[in-house]
């Protein structure tokens, strides 16, 4: 393998609050060098990074990989595929697949399918309870020796009392994270998009705003009284973000993700046929149905606020790709999920744009935010996740900031094309990435001296 | 063909009152009162719609509304299948796409849809070059009813401004109240919405501070007590229970709402004496109104159903000629 530079980029690295031109040595796949300046020599391969910005390869806690069980959605090699496009190269696989990662057993097949399709790392999230079904937990001490990072029963609420207060005891006794899907069920029974005027003006029952608030608010009180790690999946409301403020305060150990389509849509996007048109008609569109839902506008500026005070760790897709027959149906009906690995660093660009959020803050939620919001770094083998150190790993995401592109369906990798953003036109991009060294991604053939 | 350059209509489908453009709606108005006159005549009717095929697809069982359509229709010449979907393929399983498409491709002109899913005629206008004519889908909308029943009021007021309407019921669950409020405030009409909390959504308030500023309704009040929402109301639209849609939660039975909320010989006395009664059907006797109500002459009930035909014949030739 020879050597590979990458030449007159800027990195960014939240991690060591890098920021300036610098280049970098990449050899047998780690970081060996990083100066101003590295001399150029014959037996170098090297990667033109002029205007680029080079960070982290992205990380991701919440994505659905849908191998095994439902591959007509998505697999492990397409998803990891999708990832790697949209600037990944850590990502974390839910486990609500058929069979559910509830074993051992169902554990090795998932990590043998990774080892031989993963373009990326993919870590894998055991579930917390027995086939998901909120009853029974899981072997945690066992699942973890084999590679698992959290728990999470996510796609259901662990509603439960009792069985969150003996998941939350697992949590603190192994130091493993637990990501919660709030969501009360009885709350959000037969609901499909947000309680509020879009429900009732399109005669649909809506999930209101208290079946999360009122779960997080249960959820920070257990993790109170008995410890753990309580991570709240896709955060949405205004109320959660608050919540969670005071959890943090009190210094529990909580933390929080948000998705892209929570920082950026309404529940009044439901009823639009482009974003950022003018509200005509209620068009049901199908791909802005997800759980939790759409909210208001007050909820997106509490999730953005949120994310610059640290209150939130991390922006987290929810990659939910569906097949377009399951999508093709009449919005009840319709299952909840946005395919979201593609577009997200683009989304969050919006917000920059927008100047609601900064550029460095930006990177740092998809990078080593996340992976110290779950203290991957601490794991074996995972020390240089979301950061770039020497002697580390060489996960590396080149940015173009400026470039327009145009999201279309045809250029998605994914194959779940459920995205509200198709044909948006997005003004930065991921145009490389790289995996232990090796290019994955490439947007388009970069100088290659 | 007759040419109809006079009345104005732009669009290729009728999914809601939402997006109507006064112009439309008063295009509708007036051809349906053409047509009203001639029913009285109908051999002097113009079959406009000759070699036209209408297929009714009916996913909810449908008495006025389909058989309404169908006659409008074959008033006009045109063909008119009927696929109701209890003896249907789609008790196989057909998705609703997958039958539209077949519709689709049985040469068909015009396909009017009824079922049980809000949003299912934005579906199915996605997915076939045919115009889509929404016959209700869900709780959502049910905009030639809606059409039918400004027409039935614009013919015994002239205008609607600052008319007094109140509807009492289920409002949350009914596609009628929702198509109504949007169109009847376009038309200026001042609307008290009456019936228990559960069933009376909030945002439809003009109070309400939730809605976006396009969408905010004007003259909407809401009033729970029945007796203070009717006092002063120059209409009265009672709405049907929709027991098939409502949360068990909701009301403790039919007995109690009829107990609060029926409208009775009693109501007839302390309303203004000219006060109109609607309801768009089918109507629960003894649950939404009295039978003596229902019968009394202050009740449009038939008359309503009477005028859905023309207002229908309006809706087919209007689409059709423009498409």
């Amino acid at each position: 393998m020879k050597t590979l530079i990458i030449k007159n980029g800027t990195v960014i690295d939240p991690n060591s609050r890098l920021n300036k031109k610098i280049d970098i040595e990449i050899k047998q796949g780690k970081i060996t060098n990083m100066k101003p300046k590295i001399m150029l020599e014959k037996k170098h391969e090297v990667i033109n990074a002029k205007g680029l910005i080079i960070v982290p390869g992205f990380v991701d806690l919440h994505v659905h990989l849908r191998e095994p069980g439902f591959t007509h959605k998505e697999t492990i090699k397409t998803g990891s595929l999708a990832a790697a496009k949209g600037g990944y190269t850590t990502i974390c696989a839910m486990p609500n697949t058929e069979p559910a990662i509830d074993t051992v057993k169902s554990l090795m097949n998932l990590n043998h399918i990774i080892k031989k399709d993963a373009a990326i790392n993919v870590l894998p999230i055991g579930a917390i309870s027995k086939k998901r079904l909120g009853n029974k937990l899981t072997p945690v001490a066992s699942m973890q020796k084999n590679g698992i990072v959290a728990l999470s029963d996510d796609g259901d609420h662990l509603d439960d009392e009792s069985m969150m207060i003996e998941a939350m005891k697992k949590s603190k006794q192994f130091s493993i994270p637990i990501s919660q899907h709030c969501e009360e069920q009885a709350l959000v029974h037969n609901g499909h998009l947000h309680e509020g005027w879009v429900s009732d003006h399109l005669g649909i029952k809506g999930r209101p705003r208290e079946a999360e608030s009122n779960m997080v608010k249960r959820d920070i009180a257990i993790a109170e009284k008995f410890g753990g790690h309580l991570h709240i999946a896709h955060i949405s409301t205004k109320e959660s973000v608050k919540l969670v403020e005071k959890a943090k305060k009190y210094n529990l150990t909580v933390t929080a993700e948000v998705t892209p389509h929570h920082l950026d849509l309404t529940h009044e996007s439901i009823g639009v046929s482009n974003i950022g048109a003018k509200i005509q008609e209620p068009l049901f569109n199908t791909n802005m149905k997800v759980n939790p839902p759409l909210r208001e506008k007050e909820d997106v500026d509490a999730c953005i606020e949120g994310l610059n005070n640290d209150i939130i760790d991390a922006i987290a897709t929810d990659h939910a790709p569906h097949s377009f027959s399951e999508k093709s149906v009449v919005f009840e009906k319709a299952p909840p999920g946005i395919s979201g690995l593609e577009s997200a660093f683009s989304i969050g660009m919006r917000l920059v744009q927008k100047k609601k959020i900064k550029f460095e803050k930006l990177i740092d939620k998809l990078t080593y935010g996340p992976a110290k919001a779950w203290n991957l770094n601490e794991i074996k083998g995972m020390e240089g996740i979301g950061k770039i150190k020497i002697g580390h790993n060489a996960d590396i995401t080149l940015i173009n900031k400026s470039k327009k592109w145009t999201y279309s369906k045809q250029q998605i990798i994914s194959m779940g094309k459920n995205s509200p953003y198709i044909d948006n036109v997005f003004q930065g991009k991921v145009v490389m990435t790289l995996r232990r060294g090796k290019i994955i991604f490439n947007h388009r053939k970069l100088e290659v001296l | 063909m007759p040419s109809n350059k006079k009345h104005s209509w732009k669009h290729k489908h009728l999914l809601d009152v939402d997006s109507l453009a006064s112009t439309e709606y008063k295009s509708i108005f007036s051809l349906a009162e053409k047509y009203n006159k001639l029913l009285n005549n109908k051999k002097m009717i113009k079959k406009t719609l000759s070699n036209v095929n209408i297929f009714n697809l009916f996913y909810e069982p449908s008495t006025r509304t389909r058989a309404s359509f169908e006659l409008a229709g074959k008033l006009l010449g045109a063909n008119v299948i009927n696929i109701a979907s209890n003896i249907s393929a789609t008790q196989k399983g057909e998705s609703l796409i997958n039958t539209i498409k077949t519709i689709n491709a049985m040469h068909s002109d015009i396909i009017i849809l009824r079922h049980e899913d809000s949003g299912a005629a934005y579906l199915a206008s996605q997915n076939t070059d045919k115009s889509v004519i929404n016959a209700g889908d869900g709780s959502h909308a049910h905009p030639t009813q809606a059409l039918t029943d400004s027409y039935t009021l614009l013919r015994k007021f002239k205008s609607l401004k600052n008319i007094k309407i109140t509807m009492v019921g289920d409002i949350k669950h009914s596609r009628v109240a929702r198509s109504n409020i949007l169109l009847l405030t376009k038309l200026g009409a001042k609307i008290t919405l009456c019936g228990p909390k559960v069933l009376i959504p909030k945002s439809f308030s003009t109070d309400n501070k939730s809605r976006s500023k396009e969408f905010s309704f004007k003259n909407i009040n809401i009033e729970h007590d029945l007796d203070k929402a009717i006092k002063n109301a120059d209409v009265i639209m009672a709405l049907r229970m929709q027991t098939e849609r409502q949360h068990s939660k909701n009301i403790p039975s039919l007995k109690e709402y009829a107990k609060k909320y029926q409208i009775t010989n009693r109501h007839l006395h302390s309303i203004n004496k000219n006060c109109l009664l609607m309801h768009p059907g089918p109507v629960n006797e003894g649950v939404e109104i009295s039978k003596e109500v229902a019968e009394s002459s202050l009740s449009q009930i038939e008359e309503q159903v009477s005028n859905g035909v023309a207002v229908r014949m309006a809706i087919l030739e209007l689409i059709y000629l423009n498409n």
